[in-house]
């Protein structure tokens, strides 16, 4: 029978692997960023599409996905500086 | 995150070395001209001239957010830990601003392609973004160590 340590996962101390954990993390703000901004605007170029009003929808769809992302980012920030 | 800070017990423990600021400089520059040579290609295959233009209108708006973030990224990492992941998140901001701000301006100012200027631009972004965020980690990570 396995002793309860050999049944966690192998801890990665190594510089290599928190190297990679970190540009994870500090990527991952710039790629959630343009997410947010491309999918809202995209969601307003649809609808000004449907209703010929191109090109305001998409405009304000782009504000609110910088909103959105400016929100995601600093909470990743509160939490980083928190840590 | 706490990878970032819980070594610095402050504004910053240990600056980065000055050098980090070349290397910021010089990853941003290669990323850009890489990807243009890489994109170029590409739109020499596809051959259609708003994807030229486009293409043009892309490394412009990259550039300007290259040559906006590269200082800002290179004074934070001088600084220390703390001012180099605030420095991180600033730049992130001002990055998309300048990418999505100038691609509408060359869009609705300049009459550029849409989708082929959004396209490359998201492209030419995401790039920077790893180049820029490589040098920053390699950084803090050497720093913190």
């Amino acid at each position: 029978m396995a002793r309860p340590d050999d049944e966690l996962p192998p801890r990665n101390d190594d510089p290599d692997s928190r190297q990679a954990q970190q540009w994870h993390q500090l990527a991952g703000v710039g790629i959630e960023f343009i997410v947010a901004v491309m999918l809202f605007g995209a969601i307003g170029w649809w609808v000004d599409g449907k209703l010929n009003t191109r090109p305001w929808l998409m405009l304000v769809g782009g504000l609110v996905g910088f909103a959105v992302g400016l929100w995601l980012m600093l909470r990743t920030a509160f939490r980083s500086f928190k840590d | 995150m706490s990878g970032f800070t819980e070594d610095a017990g402050g504004s910053g423990a240990r600056p980065a070395p000055r050098a980090a600021g070349w290397r910021l400089a010089t990853a941003a520059a290669s990323s850009v001209l890489g990807t243009a040579a890489v994109l170029a290609g590409l739109m020499a295959l596809v051959n259609r001239p708003a994807w030229w233009r486009g293409l043009l209108a892309a490394a412009v708006v990259n550039t300007l957010a290259a040559a906006a973030s590269v200082p800002l990224l290179a004074w934070g990492l001088r600084r220390g830990l703390m001012t180099a992941v605030a420095g991180y998140f600033l730049t992130a901001a001002a990055r998309i601003v300048i990418s999505i701000g100038g691609g509408l301006l060359a869009i609705y100012g300049g009459g550029y392609p849409p989708l082929p200027t959004l396209l490359l631009i998201v492209v030419f972004y995401l790039v920077l973004l790893a180049a820029e965020t490589t040098v920053v980690a390699r950084s803090i990570w050497s720093a913190a160590a």
